[in-house]
């Protein structure tokens, strides 16, 4: 890694092909950035960022959402977004990959960088950003089709030639493949919640894409499911950046390298806006949050 | 004498006073009616039909190519082949505006301008059909007369377009009304992996309502095989077994009225034809209703 | 960039993303579908503005106080609507007279007394004939017994049936109400006929808006007036029904919309009408008077080959928009006034 702004031009290889441990290479730099939360020490385990959120805010119509949220998300680990509800962590990662355009009414202002691009940018087109930065969301969400033919949407739509091998690496990586491989023509309601989950994951890395935002993808979903689910982010970790909202602490300390923790902030009138507290490793989060806020919440005195 | 003032006060117990029994009774009565709405005009259809097909034998009446009651020939095929012809072009018509328009309000349109635009649509299906018949005689066919020159007064492209016009709302109100009751989070699963909306609703949302889409087609058709009176303007009063939609012809529904409006009297073969006819397009618009409502139980699904 | 990072520490790098972001590319099919839906829902729109300036601009003409008060004529300068109006609205009259009650009723019990579990009343009835009845009481005891047994069975077929009733072609209960009310009640070819024609039409319609209407009003409601110890007939009554009520209404007006623009059903029932004669605004001599109706003698002018018949015709089916128009505005205006969000 260089310590050049520019994008890394060996990054042009598929993102599987990087090798992402502590490089000796890898500058001493802040993740965080957030307001009021100083920006902490050296943090080798993580990787250089790949969003980079610059004041962030987000209203629906008169109605202010989120203010305020700067964040660097690092690259090929799993972010946790977590917080009470009303917080604000959905929409702020809804925001990442510009499902916010499709919400009437709604204005995102700030910059979010992705390597080094602001993608909120006019000039910038939603659609084939969303085809490389996909999204699972909280409801297991299959189209009324055949499980194969819910794979080879998202190819079709993307350009990918749909081949089997293709199909199946799919749903290995979703960890799918034992449960369907002999009813891919079934219809994908036929499966049970967590395996329509696991399908809607499936779906999303069948794109081959760069980054995979995760909406609450195990809240409806039973504790076993949800262990599944949980290998599986782990296990993929290393090829995609993860960021997932979670409102299940533990959740979040078993499976994230980075932790955001976002709170509600009252304003004039009673109106109550969504604010990033305090952003750091997983260790520092659980073990010191330097926020008063983020202490009394994972300890439980709040939420 | 039935026991009415039981001294026992037992009745009382069993589910309030006697008069509001007698009520109760009544509102029972008040909805087996519509039951006997329904015998009733399968009774009088099939006896009157009946009285018929006793002069007029059943495969005369299938298969003869002539329908000329002057002359005593009931061939029914050129008035059944004329209510298909005209469905059909309405069908042509109602499709892909019905369908256009559905998906333009359920996945374009904002939501204001959808408020306004469903009522407008809906007055369409409001409308008079005597006043859609005015419509196709006074200004549809001098406006196809212009492009298509020779066209007779009376033509079923006429007829057809204005049918069509009338059942362009049902296919649409009813295909939105199924659109939108596919789930929001199928739209942005399919948004999230890159799909553009033209994708998101043809791709999955059409066919996540398809089963709404097509029993809705289905009804439609059935509502325009059953229509009147822009057909009897428009179309004509002349049997005519053709599928050439500029020629005119007569449907089933036209044949009735034009009898009707004559004094056929009670009793004569005449009379009783049209109870045969009538027969003949309540057993299809049924069997088309049947089939819809088929169609929408067993392909639908339900979204939680 | 722009960050609040504390002083001295250096921007952090950003990881290379695969390729630069894509700008905002033009997608023609993107755009041609987009084009299409609208210009589709466009075109029907069109279609309905042709439709009434058609009628507007070849009618307003011949619209005057007179056209409304004049009685018909085979002059086509001298024609009125005043018969036409006068018929339908006694059409109206006869027509809610009879449909508003029945279907009202049937309403009722479909929605809030055929699904009650019969449970309770079924094994009142065994007891008190166990305990000895005889008689006339005894045989009626039994009829409600096995009415209660086929009840959920008649009430599906009810429902089933309404439903189905509702999409039978209007020109079908024409010839029903020929071979009945004409035919075999002996009926004159008369506005009463035709009344009643149109009441069996729309009771159907009625029915299943007043169920609609019904269901509305929230449960609590009813049980609330129950718990205070009202038997459920009364708790309807005087709590359910008067909060249906604006619902019910609306959908009526609705309903009557349909009958006032029917035709088939009326030629076939009555007949067209040639006289010149102004029936009674009176209901009760309906039985006598000839099927006149607004439709019908739409139908009638626009049947006629000269052109002038063509404009008086215009000029009716404005009368009858309108009078659609207002009966929809009353609709929606008590809709809007009555509803109440629970």
């Amino acid at each position: 890694m260089t310590t050049n702004v520019e994008p890394d031009t060996t990054a042009d290889d598929a993102p599987i092909e990087i090798q992402l441990s502590a490089g000796a290479a890898t500058p001493t730099h802040a993740v965080a950035a957030g307001q009021g939360a100083a920006a902490g020490p050296a943090q080798p385990e993580l990787g250089p960022p790949i969003f980079q959120l610059r004041d962030l805010g987000v209203w629906y119509g008169k109605n202010e959402a989120v203010r305020g949220v700067s964040m660097d998300i690092p690259k090929n680990a799993i972010t946790a977004i977590i917080g009470p509800s009303g917080c604000g962590k959905s929409t702020t990662l809804r925001c990442l990959n510009r499902m916010n355009d499709l919400v009437p009414g709604a204005r995102v202002n700030g910059e979010i960088l992705f390597g080094g691009e602001d993608l909120l940018s006019s000039d910038v087109d939603p659609v084939d950003l969303r085809g490389r930065i996909g999204m699972v969301f909280q409801k297991p969400s299959p189209f009324p089709k055949s499980i194969k033919d819910n794979i080879e949407f998202g190819m079709k739509v993307n350009g990918i030639k749909p081949t089997a091998e293709r199909v199946e690496q799919a749903l290995v990586d979703a960890a799918l493949w034992d449960e369907v491989k002999d009813r891919l023509k079934d219809e994908a309601f036929s499966l049970s919640g967590g395996q329509q989950q696991r399908l809607c994951i499936a779906r999303a890395i069948a794109v081959e894409p760069e980054v995979i935002l995760m909406d609450e993808p195990c809240s409806a979903l039973d504790p076993i499911a949800t262990l599944a689910i949980e290998d599986l982010m782990k296990n993929i970790a290393e090829r995609f950046t993860l960021v997932v909202v979670t409102h299940n602490m533990q959740q979040a300390a078993r499976i994230s390298d980075q932790v955001a923790f976002m709170t509600v902030e009252g304003k004039a009138e009673g109106e109550r806006c969504g604010v990033l507290a305090e952003v750091g490793t997983a260790r520092e989060i659980f073990s010191a949050p330097k926020d008063p806020r983020t202490e009394a919440y994972i300890t439980g005195r709040v939420g | 004498m039935t026991p009415v003032g039981d001294p026992s006060g037992r009745r009382k117990r069993l589910g309030g006073s006697v008069g509001e029994r007698a009520m109760l009774l009544a509102l029972a009565a008040a909805a087996i009616i519509s039951i006997l709405v329904t015998v009733g005009i399968v009774v009088v259809l099939v006896g009157e039909g009946a009285t018929f097909f006793t002069e007029v034998p059943l495969k005369e009446f299938f298969t003869g190519t002539e329908w000329f009651p002057v002359e005593g020939k009931y061939g029914v095929l050129p008035l059944l082949n004329a209510s298909i012809v005209i469905a059909l072009i309405a069908a042509v018509v109602a499709v892909p505006l019905g369908l256009g328009s559905a998906i333009y309000l359920s996945e374009y349109a904002p939501e204001r301008l959808r408020r306004v635009v469903k009522p407008v649509l809906e007055v369409l299906a409001g409308m008079p059909t005597i006043v859609l018949g005015f419509f196709a005689l006074d200004a549809v066919t001098p406006a196809l007369q212009t492009v298509i020159p020779g066209l007779g007064l009376y033509n079923a492209l006429a007829a057809g377009i204005v049918v069509g016009l009338l059942i362009t709302p049902l296919i649409s109100s009813l295909s939105e009304d199924s659109m939108r009751a596919v789930p929001n989070a199928m739209r942005e699963g399919a948004f999230g992996l890159g799909a553009t909306r033209r994708v998101v609703s043809l791709k999955v949302v059409v066919p996540a309502a398809l089963s709404g889409i097509v029993a809705s087609i289905v009804l439609a058709l059935s509502r325009a095989i059953g229509e009147t009176m822009a057909v009897t303007l428009a179309a004509g009063t002349v049997p005519n077994l053709s599928w050439n939609p500029l020629e005119g012809m007569q449907t089933i529904t036209a044949y009735i009225v034009q009898v009707s409006k004559g004094e056929a009297s009670r009793g004569s073969l005449q009379y009783e034809s049209i109870f045969a006819v009538g027969l003949l397009l309540f057993v299809v618009t049924l069997a088309i209703n049947i089939i819809a409502v088929r169609i929408v139980r067993k392909y639908r699904t339900v979204y939680q | 960039m722009t960050t609040l990072e504390a002083p001295g520490t250096p921007p952090p790098p950003p990881a290379a993303a695969t390729r630069p972001l894509a700008r905002k590319r033009s997608r023609p099919s993107e755009q041609l579908f987009k084009w299409l839906v609208m210009g589709l829902t466009a075109i029907t729109i069109a279609m309905l503005i042709w439709l009434i300036s058609s009628v507007v601009i070849k009618g307003a003409g011949s619209l005057s106080w007179a056209f409304l008060a004049d009685k018909p004529s085979s002059n086509p300068d001298k024609a009125g609507f005043n018969s036409a109006l006068r018929g339908s609205v006694v059409l109206m009259i006869i027509t809610i007279f009879f449909a508003w009650p029945i279907g009202v009723a049937a309403a009722l019990y479909l929605e809030k007394f055929a699904t009650q579990s019969a449970e309770a009343s079924e094994r009142k009835v065994r007891e008190r004939l166990g305990s000895g009845v005889s008689g006339v009481h005894a045989g009626w005891l039994r009829v409600r017994l096995s009415w209660l047994r086929v009840r959920p069975r008649v009430v599906h077929l009810v429902d089933v049936n309404i439903s189905n009733l509702a999409a039978v072609p209007s020109i079908i209960y024409g010839l029903l109400g020929l071979a009945i009310f004409v035919g075999i009640l002996g009926i004159s070819k008369s506005l009463l006929a035709g009344g009643l024609t149109l009441a069996v039409l729309i009771l159907p319609i009625i029915i299943i808006a007043a169920r609609e209407a019904l269901r509305a009003v929230p449960i609590s409601i009813e049980q609330g007036a129950m718990a205070l110890g009202a038997t459920r007939w009364q708790a309807v009554r005087s709590q359910v029904f008067p909060a249906a009520l604006p619902g019910i209404l609306t959908g009526t007006i609705l309903a009557m919309s349909r009958a006032i623009g029917e035709t088939a059903p009326l030629i076939v029932v009555g007949g067209i009408v040639f006289g010149t004669a102004v029936p009674s605004l009176n209901p009760l001599d309906a039985g006598n008077e000839a099927l006149f109706a607004m439709p019908l003698q739409i139908y009638f002018w626009t049947d006629q080959p000269q052109a002038s018949f063509q404009a008086i015709a215009a000029a009716g089916i404005i009368v009858l928009l309108a009078t659609l128009l207002v009966m929809n505005l009353v609709a929606i205006i008590l809709r809007n006034r009555y509803s109440k969000r629970w």
